[in-house]
């Protein structure tokens, strides 16, 4: 049952993925990107985290991906483009590019074929033992931190957007 | 007969098929915002295979990783995104061709 759902989940998840890619109406892309992420918490929960697979879909798929709603809103029609254009425009830079991803996804799974990984037990950890893993003294260091950088965020936001535009910059 | 748990060699070859389709995303796009998403794609590719792990070697520090991974994440898509904003009330686009020069 769990290999079941995780091939089927790991299929949509690529064929999402590709699709927000090339897909040339950005609102499109953040919402094949929301199914990903749902994915990305279905896989999670596989492995039995379950908190991170809560967090994924309230903090990626709702917050993240509705502030980059807000953003596009904003922004406009001025997103448009189509990525497959530029096949025409620059084949040779673009086609080497491809090569080179070829490349590494080949690199990436040799060195997955010839690592040694035992059949893992299956699903591990629970909410209690995460909470008790990530606020315990060895990460309270990380966990500071962290609370430093999303205020640093806060506080980065607030100058840019609070920063008035070009024309009466230019005046003083 | 399929087995009972996935390998998690499957999981990291997922892992990374995902994460070159975001590298694809951000090498190929000329959308400030889609190039973001790309990114977002990465993080997230790199968080299935750090719970892939931590599951294989039965710890929690995986999930840990993950769990700041995504604080990190919507610290950079906060300050990124208003960088974009600032861009576009500047520019009145989000095309990073149009943003090749450091000042004005």
């Amino acid at each position: 049952m769990e290999t079941i759902i995780f091939y089927i989940t790991g299929v949509v998840m690529v064929a999402a993925a590709a699709a927000a890619m090339l897909q040339r109406n950005a609102v499109h892309t953040v919402l094949l990107l929301v199914l990903t992420f749902c994915g990305f918490a279905v896989l999670f929960l596989l492995c039995g985290a379950e908190v991170v697979a809560v967090f994924q879909v309230i903090i990626y798929a709702g917050a993240i991906m509705a502030v980059y709603m807000f953003v596009l809103f904003y922004v406009g029609s001025a997103g448009g483009e189509a990525p497959w254009r530029r096949w025409r425009e620059a084949p040779l830079p673009i086609a080497a590019g491809f090569a080179g991803v070829l490349v590494l996804l080949g690199c990436i799974a040799y060195a997955i074929r010839s690592a040694y990984m035992p059949q893992p037990q299956g699903a591990y950890g629970g909410a209690r033992e995460f909470g008790a893993a990530l606020f315990s003294l060895k990460y309270a260091l990380p966990v500071e931190m962290a609370s430093l950088i999303l205020l640093v965020g806060m506080v980065a936001v607030v100058v840019l957007i609070l920063r008035p535009p070009p024309e009466q910059e230019e005046e003083d | 007969m399929l087995p009972a748990t996935v390998p998690t060699s499957h999981y990291l070859a997922l892992s990374a098929l995902l994460f070159l389709i975001g590298a694809v995303g951000v090498l190929v796009r000329r959308n400030a915002i889609v190039i973001f998403m790309g990114i977002e794609l990465m993080f997230n590719a790199a968080n299935l295979a750090f719970i892939a792990v931590g599951r294989q070697l039965g710890s929690l520090d995986g999930q840990v990783v993950a769990f700041f991974v995504m604080t990190m994440a919507a610290a950079e898509v906060v300050v990124g995104l208003g960088i974009v904003v600032a861009i576009f009330r500047h520019k009145q686009t989000v095309n990073v061709d149009a943003v090749n020069l450091l000042k004005w």
